[in-house]
């Protein structure tokens, strides 16, 4: 689904009387299936073919037989061409896309920098105070000059694409262009048979396939996943084999429907097969380990930037002086140093207050997950329910601080590097084992709270901590309404079990 | 039935001509439905590049093979269960020496084991 922001700059549909992607391939969906209908004659032909030599012999034979086998061959060409021309008509379906997706960036941006620009302008002293009018008409001109090189970019860069599929089209099917959109999942796995010395390779099908699901909707996986027939997107009702080819391969694609309840087996059961499952697994572990990851919490005051870290150290090479252990403050008394009346430890809460310092207890989530657990090269704001889950770092402060404290006491010799990493791995992974214990703890019991720890194998103290939370929060997700269902049908043990936990770890 | 230059099971081969003259209905009929799809589609795809290169593709590669499709099919069926019936008629040495291209016709003879043009 393209999403398309209304802005000043058209959008395919504006300059093709209503033609979009969608349109594009919905037209292409009826030829799709002719040209199946037409691929499946010319099988039927075929078996015409042979039974004409079941039924005749002698030397007329081959010459009877060559009715239909000629005929096979016009189907063949007939249904091959239509694959092509489809897969083309397709092809440029999704350049549509493309164009569309990249004009709503430009849009977006549009309306961004118009409100800002707007919000400034209505701040200016002279508009403020009557004495400038705002023309957000020239402001709204302005910014759509300034993005007019792009949009005219993307007008180029769409006429380069339909002179690409135009080339295409004048090439004809050759093998090369064939393999090319069997590649892309343009044209059905089943019709390369129609293209006289195009033989595929493994690489061939698996592009094939990973194309195909990458354009699948979620209730096209589920069908094709579960359905008889298999539909294949933009090719109508054309199926394919390809699940069973995909899991030879040792390709996994989600079953929601094992988080779905046995009734013929208790809570607990049920509980510990959906717990146990790759799909669980897969959903609510995966997404914990990957928030884990990602997560960042320190109990330390860190900066953001060079300029931030030789402001702490200039500050810090003032409290670490240890000839004098008084320093005055404002009023003139000498206070001791680091106490809270220290007026230098006041300049660093204020620095750290308004300055590019993380914030302790406040946890994040970078951007690489394989960042060291002291780097923060890119804070993201994560709201909602994610931003809950990485929340379960409220038992990893603590554990983090002890840690501090200890390596500061034991190893005076370590550099603050050193101790940083120690801290938040030793806060990661101690937090964790904390917040497992809460879901050993939850309604579900001990056994419940076992499984847990023993199915994630050695990541498992790091994970279960985040479990429950997920479960909570995925539960009630969108993504996760089956999943919600399930774990609802299953009883309260689990649903509730996961509500305790979410609750008992963040609030 | 036995003749001198082949064997030939007469109703089966019979039956089949009549299966391939029949497959004109839906095959045949899908591969027009094809054409007019396509050329529906080139009106509904916006762009006049990409409109015209399909427009002419259809023409050029697509067009007279589908158009023909239904009727060589028909022919080709009757040519089939031509030479059956030709054979119970006990027409069976001139059913085997006769050879036409499609579109003469010049009588039951020229109907057995025709042949449809190669292109």
């Amino acid at each position: 689904m393209v999403e398309r922001t209304p802005g000043p700059f058209d959008y395919y549909q504006d300059i093709h009387g209503g033609v979009n992607g969608d349109s594009i391939r919905a037209d292409a969906l009826t030829p799709a299936l002719d040209a199946k209908t037409v691929h499946a004659l010319a099988g039927e032909l075929e078996g015409d073919a042979k039974r004409i030599g079941g039924q005749l012999s002698g030397q007329i034979t081959a010459d009877v037989q060559k009715n239909p086998e000629i005929l096979r061959g016009r189907a063949r060409t007939i249904a091959a061409r239509g694959y092509y021309a489809i897969g083309l008509v397709n092809m440029f379906a999704r350049l549509v896309d493309d164009f569309d997706t990249t004009v709503n960036g430009i849009n977006a941006d549009y309306h961004t920098r118009y409100h800002s620009a707007v919000f400034a302008a209505q701040h200016d002293p002279d508009v403020h105070s009557g004495r400038s009018k705002l023309d957000t008409g020239a402001i709204g001109r302005s910014i759509k000059a300034d993005l007019q090189g792009r949009y005219t970019k993307a007008l180029d860069k769409l006429d380069d694409d339909a002179d690409r599929v135009a080339t295409l089209f004048k090439q004809g099917d050759t093998n090369g262009n064939v393999r090319d959109l069997i590649d892309q999942g343009l044209i059905p796995l089943p019709a390369a048979a129609l293209y006289d010395g195009l033989t595929l390779t493994d690489a061939d099908r698996r592009k094939y396939y990973a194309a195909v699901l990458r354009h699948m909707t979620p209730a096209q996986m589920e069908a094709w996943v579960h359905g008889e027939e298999k539909p294949e997107p933009g090719l109508g009702e054309h199926t394919w084999a390809g699940y069973d080819e995909l899991l030879s391969w040792g390709f996994w694609l989600p079953d929601i429907h094992k988080f779905l309840p046995d009734g013929s087996k208790s809570a607990l059961a049920n509980a510990t097969k959906i717990l146990t499952s790759d799909e669980f697994a897969a959903f609510p572990i995966g997404l914990a380990v990957e928030l884990l990851h990602r997560y960042r919490k320190t109990p330390l005051v860190l900066p953001k930037s060079a300029t931030a870290e030789q402001q702490l150290k200039s500050l810090a090479s003032l409290l670490g002086d240890d000839s004098d252990p008084y320093t005055r403050s404002p009023s003139g008394l000498w206070v001791p140093k680091g106490s809270s009346a220290d007026p230098t430890l006041g300049q660093v809460n204020d620095m750290v207050d308004h300055g590019n310092f993380t914030k302790p207890g406040k946890g994040t989530l970078v951007g690489d997950p394989e960042a060291l657990p002291t780097e923060l090269p890119k804070w993201a704001d994560y709201g909602g329910k994610a931003l809950g889950v990485a929340g379960s770092g409220l038992a990893i402060y603590g554990a983090g601080a002890e840690q501090w404290e200890y390596d500061e006491e034991h190893h005076p010799d370590w550099s603050d590097t050193h101790k940083k990493v120690d801290t938040a791995q030793t806060a990661a992974v101690v937090g964790g084992s904390t917040a497992a214990g809460a879901w050993a703890g939850a309604e579900t019991g001990a056994e419940l709270g076992a499984t847990v720890g023993s199915f994630v194998g050695p990541e498992g103290t790091v994970v279960g901590g985040v479990v429950g939370g997920v479960v909570g929060g995925f539960a009630g997700s969108k993504v996760g309404h089956a999943v919600g269902d399930g774990l609802e049908s299953v009883g309260h043990s689990v649903g509730s079990g996961a509500s305790h936990v979410w609750h008992s770890v963040f609030g | 039935m036995t003749s001198s230059g082949f064997d030939m099971e007469v109703t089966g081969l019979y039956g089949t001509g009549r299966s391939v003259s029949g497959r004109s209905t839906h095959g045949g009929a899908a591969a027009r439905r094809l054409l007019s799809g396509l050329d529906a589609a080139a009106g509904g795809i916006g762009h006049a590049i990409v409109k015209g290169a399909l427009a002419s593709y259809v023409a050029d590669h697509l067009l007279d093979h589908a158009t023909k499709l239904p009727s060589q099919l028909e022919a080709g069926g009757h040519n089939v269960s031509g030479v059956a019936a030709t054979a119970r008629d006990g027409d069976n040495a001139g059913a085997a020496a006769l050879r036409a291209p499609i579109g003469a016709s010049s009588g039951l003879g020229d109907r057995i084991n025709r042949e449809i043009p190669a292109s």
